[in-house]
């Protein structure tokens, strides 16, 4: 009976399968039932896929198309429960076009069970993004700042600052600890990536429990969460590296995390360029430097340095006299349920070896050149070591305390050789010794009201610097008509600082609006001593030790307040204004002054990852407060200046607006700003050379204009089967600059642009290219002018063997005008010997040719400097981790 | 521990009676899709008895309202889905205003499949990637013909392999397969059918034209100066013609 139905079915779709170029037939099994829910798959003719495909239904039947009559085929007959079949069929034969019946036998094979355990890469909940870690590991990412470089929409700069979608970070977590402050880049640049399973990225973040959700504060947290097999034991992981080249590296980090204690601690010591204490002396200039004002957006763009194009520091990373040991330990221990108590101690050691030569070409006039031919040799040692603590206790839901306490001491020693030819002539030879050591306290109390959050804070600063230098020189200097010869041994020099503010800030919300307002008074004090020794032919007989003393206070007293109301659903108006008086006191007649600045911004946020921002702001008042205070200058050409000078606090307005697009679902980041920076009154600093001349060197600048454009687009295109992305910032100035006395008007601009194309991760080969253009111009007084380019690119080939085995091969070029040309090879090769262990080689700077130069241009002058040593080697290593 | 890991568990043979099995998917949804982006974490479960198979979802992350103005409508278990290859239906649950839950048939696997020659090892599995427009959104998925199995998650299937990996374009919804592993448990598929799928639009379609009249009549009401007008907007997963 069955077989007759099926010669009915057969029979029925005869015509059509004819007509319609299809092939039709019925799948049975072996007992002769119909079987449903196979797949029938018409393969290529070379047998790399299907070019269609059907399925049976309940009877069996199948309805194959796009058959063209008179070629042979071959099918393959698929199911679960049954051997695959494969039958090959000539379609020019008639029997087959009245349909064919295929017979599957049971499956014999056992069939797997699969179990896969895999998670998402990207993960967004409200305000916080998700990052699998391993989703974005490759065998080259060894520390946790080389897997954040691998995430869309990460950025780390030289000194290892992290930004994520144009946001600073603020700080990097473990496990919800902070237990670095804002010095994470020991974190970042010495754990292992290994130990990371997720990365936690917390926009509007606020390291204050009570302020979340009230206070508006546009910085990234990160919050690193450490894989469960690192959690709750001693683990770590070190690298051993030696080179035939008188290279070594020693790394060792290890980690704890416990729900009552986490410890991290690292020793690195090598002299193959890795910096692992992400510099232990940033902290100086946190807890004594003179950066009081840091916020102030208004003052984040420095005129004087745009338009200058520098080399990437591939001469200087690699050379073998250069070393860094780097040690810190940091420790969080909860104390009952509501405080937590934390320290840290570091210590960096530092030598640094270099030796250049240079040329500055200096326009004086249109009639006038200073040419400087430069040998120099510098040697430098620096030790850091830097201790602090925290205490924060959490009283319940309504009470937050903070206390910070910091204590840092560093020592310096320099050694510096120059040897000066052409306009001016001189020879030198000197040692410097640096001092420093600064302490500070912040205590932070927060008390959440009935309707309003109350902050009260006070912070206390003490900082001291000391150098004292020693020297042996013998100069002759000729220029502008006088001639001067004199020699030097010795020179003093101390400045201490003091700082105290205390805050009353109140933050509250109402309807659609978010304020707050307070109050901030402030004190300051800056001593200056110094005394040098000077033999000159104008000086005679030899100087005693001058000192010099300079003692400045300074008073502010100010009101602030800030505002948001939320416009629709995802707009946001802000402003924000600090108006205030200041007192100073010292020997340079700075008068009582206001001090204020304002800002008006809109944010329009499209979601997490997509937002369109404007803003305009208005400063006024000393951007940093160092400058107003005289700081000796102690190199060797500078010892002639012994005189700082700022004329009065300077005004600023800038406007900006910026667009930022990341998404990760489309493998797309893009994002353009532009900003404009006017700044009407005087910026910058005034050398004054005593005795013999009223004003040296570069300086003073008025009605500054300053414009920059940066557009960024980075994208995965199928068509090409990889990431293609592009880069452009421009940036232009114009100002009023007082050089040598003679004020002009001075003109650069500048623009870089760069282009690459990389294809993916998951293949067995992979290729990245870049290249770029950087030009730069200046104009001194509508005269004068300079202009340099510099292309660069770099080819990179990957190949991964199988699981265990990966190679890198890179080569880097640059081209400058100047005719300066450097090229070089790296080559990284790694083998998982282990689940734990891996080996790797690295080969820095093989193959290289020409000379490493750097270059820069300025309106009214050039320098070119020549490194002369080139590192060159093979390093071995082995990271364990454990 | 969390990456990438495949293991192999030898099982019995199969008779073609005893053809149950259980596939897990991770499921990840943005429930602000077209709005927003919300994503919550589910476990997917496709549980297959020879031609017939059941698939629904559990939620792993809870839903936390944008603003205060947002109602979420949902059941305890989301998307599931019934199929009877053999008998070509294909049956979903589908949620009133009320939170209530009804049944309507749907064709099964109506959307057309675009087979690429693009092939991509996941873990270890061979997948070839196929494109569809499907109701309003264009889908992604990643089959396997070495588990010649036509069923998929949610509503998608109908290829000559295992659904591994599905996605929309814009990744609102991403649905990767976790495991398949051999199952004992049985489940009926459901009598009560409500309406059809032309029907379920059509009741829809009525009641978003009732909310948005309700919402005009209620803000003008008897008051002939007044400018106010709310604005209701509806947004559904799956989109049909107006």
């Amino acid at each position: 009976m069955r077989i007759l139905l099926v010669m009915i079915f057969l029979a029925l779709i005869k015509n059509l399968s004819a007509q319609q170029k299809t092939l039709t037939g019925i799948i049975l099994s072996s007992a002769g039932k119909p079987i449903a829910g196979a797949t029938v798959l018409r393969l290529k003719s070379d047998s790399s896929g299907f070019s269609a495909f059907a399925i049976s239904k309940a009877d069996g039947s199948f309805v194959l198309n796009t058959i063209a009559n008179g070629n042979s085929i071959r099918l393959e007959i698929r199911h679960i429960s049954f051997e695959t079949k494969k039958i090959d069929l000539d379609t020019s034969l008639e029997k087959w076009s009245d349909g064919i019946s295929v017979t599957l036998l049971e499956r014999t094979k056992e069939l797997q069970e699969v179990v896969i355990k895999r998670e998402l890469p990207v993960i967004t909940r409200s305000d916080t993004i998700v990052f699998n870690a391993n989703s974005y590991k490759t065998p080259e990412v060894r520390k946790v700042e080389d897997l954040l470089r691998n995430i869309q929409g990460f950025t780390v700069d030289p000194n290892g600052k992290l930004s994520f979608n144009g946001k600073s970070v603020e700080k990097v977590l473990i496990e919800g600890d902070d237990l670095a402050d804002k010095g994470y880049q020991m974190i970042t640049r010495n754990l292992d990536a290994s130990m990371i399973d997720k990365i936690e990225v917390v926009d509007n973040f606020n390291n204050n429990r009570l302020m979340r959700n009230i206070e508006q504060t546009n910085k990234v947290g990160l919050n690193l969460k450490i894989a469960s097999k690192y959690k709750a034991r001693l683990s770590g992981s070190s690298e051993i590296g030696l080179s035939a080249q008188e290279r070594f590296l020693a790394d060792l980090n290890n980690i704890y995390i416990g729900k009552q204690i986490k410890w991290l601690g690292f020793f690195n010591y090598n002299n193959v360029a890795r910096d692992p204490a992400g510099n232990v002396g940033y902290y100086y200039q946190q807890e004594g430097g003179q950066t009081d004002l840091e916020d102030h957006e208004a003052i984040q763009v420095p005129v004087l340095e745009t338009g200058s194009i520098n080399m990437p520091a591939i001469g200087d990373r690699h050379i073998k006299d250069n070393s860094d040991l780097g040690t810190a330990v940091m420790n969080s221990f909860k104390l009952g349920r509501f405080s937590r108590f934390s320290t840290l101690a570091g210590y960096n050691d530092l030598t640094l070896r270099n030796r250049a030569g240079s040329t500055v070409e200096t326009h004086i006039s249109d009639q006038e050149k200073w040419i400087l031919n430069n040998v120099m040799s510098s040697q430098g040692r620096s030790k850091d070591l830097l201790v602090r603590g925290s205490f924060q206790q959490d009283r319940g839901k309504k009470h937050v305390t903070r206390i910070d306490l910091a204590f840092q001491a560093g020592y310096r020693r320099n050694g510096f050789s120059d040897l000066l030819s052409g306009t001016v002539k001189d020879s030198l030879d000197e040692k410097l010794k640096h001092r420093m050591n600064a302490v500070r306290l912040d205590w932070l109390e927060t008390f959440m009201l009935k309707k309003e959050v109350l902050r009260m804070s006070m912070n206390y600063v003490r900082g001291s610097f000391g150098q004292k230098l020693n020297n042996w020189s013998q100069r002759y200097l000729s220029f502008w008509g006088l001639d001067s010869s004199y020699r030097r041994n010795g020179h003093e020099f101390e400045y201490t600082r003091e700082f105290f503010q205390l805050q009353l800030k109140l933050n509250g919300h109402k309807g659609k609006w978010q304020y707050e307002y307070g109050a901030v008074a402030e004190y300051r004090k800056m001593s200056y001593l110094s005394q040098h020794k000077i033999m000159s032919e104008f000086q005679k007989p030899d100087l005693v030790p001058q000192p010099t003393f300079s003692d400045v206070e300074g008073m502010q007293a100010k009101g602030l307040f800030r505002a948001g109301l939320k416009t629709g659903k995802k707009g946001r108006l802000g402003v924000s204004g600090e108006l205030g008086i200041e007192r100073i006191r010292n020997d340079m007649n700075v008068p009582g002054f206001a001090v204020f600045s304002g800002s008006a911004s809109y944010v329009h946020s499209i979601s997490l990852l997509r937002s369109i921002r404007f803003k305009y702001s208005v400063f006024n008042g000393f951007a940093e407060y160092g400058k107003l205070y005289p700081i000796g200058l102690l190199s060797g050409n500078g010892t002639i200046l012994n005189g700082l000078n700022f004329q009065g606090p300077e005004s600023s307005h800038t406007v900006s607006g910026t667009w930022q697009s990341n998404n990760f679902y489309k493998q797309r980041n893009w994002s353009v700003s532009v900003n404009y920076k006017f700044i009407p009154r005087n910026y910058g600093l005034v050398m004054t050379a005593k005795p013999e001349f009223s004003e040296f060197g570069f300086g003073l600048t008025r009605n500054n204009k300053l414009a920059t454009g940066v557009f960024n687009w980075e994208s995965f295109v199928p068509a090409v089967k990889g990431r293609i992305g592009s880069s452009v910032n421009l940036n232009a100035a114009r100002y009023k600059n007082r050089l040598n006395g003679v004020e002009g008007i001075s003109e650069r601009a500048g623009v870089n642009t760069a282009c690459w194309w990389t294809s993916g991760f998951k293949s067995l080969i992979n290729i990245e290219l870049r290249g770029g253009t950087t030009y730069s111009m200046g104009r001194w007084n509508n005269g004068t002018r300079n202009s340099m380019w510099q292309h660069h690119s770099s080819a990179k080939f990957k190949v991964k063997a199988g699981n265990k085995w990966y190679g890198a091969l890179s080569n880097n070029s640059f081209i400058l005008s100047q005719g300066s040309r450097f090229t070089a090879m790296d080559l990284f090769i790694s083998y998982q010997a282990t689940g734990s262990l891996v080996l790797h080689v690295t080969g820095t700077n093989l193959l290289n040719t020409g000379r490493i130069r750097e270059s820069s241009v300025m309106p009214y002058s050039s320098s070119q400097s020549s490194f002369y040593l080139v590192g060159r080697y093979i390093l071995l290593s082995g990271n364990l981790s454990f | 521990m969390k990456y990438i890991f495949l293991i192999l568990i030898l099982i019995g043979c199969y008779s073609q009676a005893q053809d149950k099995l259980k596939i897990e998917y991770q499921v990840k949804f943005n429930d602000q899709y077209d709005r927003g982006r919300q994503d919550r974490m589910h476990k997917g479960y496709l549980f297959i008895d020879n031609s017939r198979s059941r698939y629904y979802t559990i939620q792993e992350t809870k839903y936390v309202p944008k603003n205060e103005n947002d109602i979420m409508i949902m059941p305890d278990t989301g998307n599931q889905v019934f199929i009877n290859s053999e008998q070509g239906m294909l049956i979903s649950e589908e949620l009133n205003m009320k939170g209530n839950t009804y049944f309507v048939t749907d064709s099964l696997y109506p959307m057309k499949w675009e087979v690429s020659d693009e092939v991509k090892k996941i873990d270890s599995i061979s997948c070839i990637k196929a494109e569809s427009f499907f109701r309003g959104r264009k889908y992604i998925a990643w089959f396997t013909p070495d588990i010649p199995l036509s069923f998929g998650p949610w509503k998608m299937g109908g290829l000559p392999g295992l659904i591994v990996d599905l996605h929309d374009k814009d990744e609102n919804l991403v649905i990767r397969l976790t495991g398949i592993a051999r199952s004992s448990q049985s489940f009926i598929m459901p009598d009560e059918i409500k309406y059809s799928m032309e029907d379920h639009v059509a009741e829809i379609r009525k009641l978003i034209k009732r909310l948005k009249s309700n919402s005009r009549a209620g803000s003008s009401g008897d008051c002939l100066t007044c400018q106010q007008q709310s604005v209701i907007q509806f947004f559904t997963w799956e989109k049909f013609p107006e």
